[in-house]
């Protein structure tokens, strides 16, 4: 066997590797998968941060909806006391009238 | 497009109906008023106005006895700063609608240039509307008021704005 073919058997020789390699290599490529900790930190917050916005912005969306329904009714409420003022006063003007052409009717049956 | 014209006219119907009479002809005063009042209040609006009346408030509390029955409540006003600022031939419109059978008059009354006029609108026989048109020289009334059905909706509606002297 030539110098030549014993170094290159040798160097093609099956070595098991040291203690603990398995391991090290899993750990290692779980770590570079995982994202680091400050940056889960700002998803969640991010997420979180969102959550609140839309939980917020249903909330503030309601409360101005109430509001206006509010002020709608208050609208409503008074123009009807308006109206019933108004319609209250020419129903009692046309009660009047209407009296008074009663009476004179009663006066005009009790002169004949 | 008959469709579509039929959907219209329906619409329209239902407008009319809504309100028992179309006021719309009233709209040519607004420009020759000097003020003008226009209140449109349905069935619904009515309906939910009536909760935010409060019974202990005296003024809110005959308005909620009072409308409790209504299903509407249509008003127009207009103030004129002249006398014989329109003319009584003008109503025509609103006057000829109340040629339909379910219209009967109850108060007609004329002196000079002033007109009263009460109609009653019923619907199979029982009353459930009214109008009120009051034109004075300087000022027109129209009501339309829709579910006037009992004696004492009048009552209530006659005595709203009179100041209760035991308060």
């Amino acid at each position: 066997m030539s110098p030549f073919e014993h170094d290159l058997r040798e160097s093609l020789k099956r070595r098991e590797p040291p203690q603990g390699f398995a391991e090290s290599v899993l750990a290692r490529a779980s770590a570079m998968e995982r994202p680091h900790g400050h940056i889960q930190f700002s998803r969640w917050l991010a997420v979180a941060a969102l959550v609140v916005l839309m939980v917020g912005g249903i909330a503030a969306s309601r409360v101005i909806q109430e509001r206006r329904r509010q002020a709608d009714g208050e609208k409503a409420k008074e123009q009807l006391i308006v109206a019933l003022r108004i319609t209250g006063s020419k129903l009692r003007l046309a009660h009047e009238k209407f009296s008074a052409i009663q009476q004179r009717t009663i006066e005009l049956q009790s002169q004949q | 497009m008959r469709k579509l014209m039929l959907a219209v006219l329906m619409m329209a119907a239902t407008t009319v109906m809504a309100q028992q009479l179309d006021l719309k002809s009233l709209d040519k005063f607004a420009d020759r008023a000097k003020g003008k009042t226009q209140i449109d209040l349905d069935e619904a609006t009515l309906k939910s106005t009536g909760g935010l009346l409060k019974d202990k408030k005296a003024d809110e509390g005959l308005a909620k006895k009072s409308t409790e029955n209504l299903k509407g409540l249509f008003l127009r006003v207009f103030e004129f700063d002249k006398k014989g600022a329109y003319k009584l031939d003008e109503l025509k419109p609103i006057l000829d609608q109340l040629k339909a059978p379910n219209w009967t008059p109850f108060l007609r009354n004329k002196e000079e240039d002033e007109q009263t006029e009460i109609w009653m609108h019923r619907t199979n026989n029982e009353i459930d509307g009214m109008l009120l048109i009051a034109a004075e020289s300087n000022e027109l009334t129209v009501i339309n008021v829709l579910g006037l059905t009992r004696p004492e909706d009048f009552s209530n509606l006659k005595n709203f704005g009179i100041p209760n002297i035991k308060e």
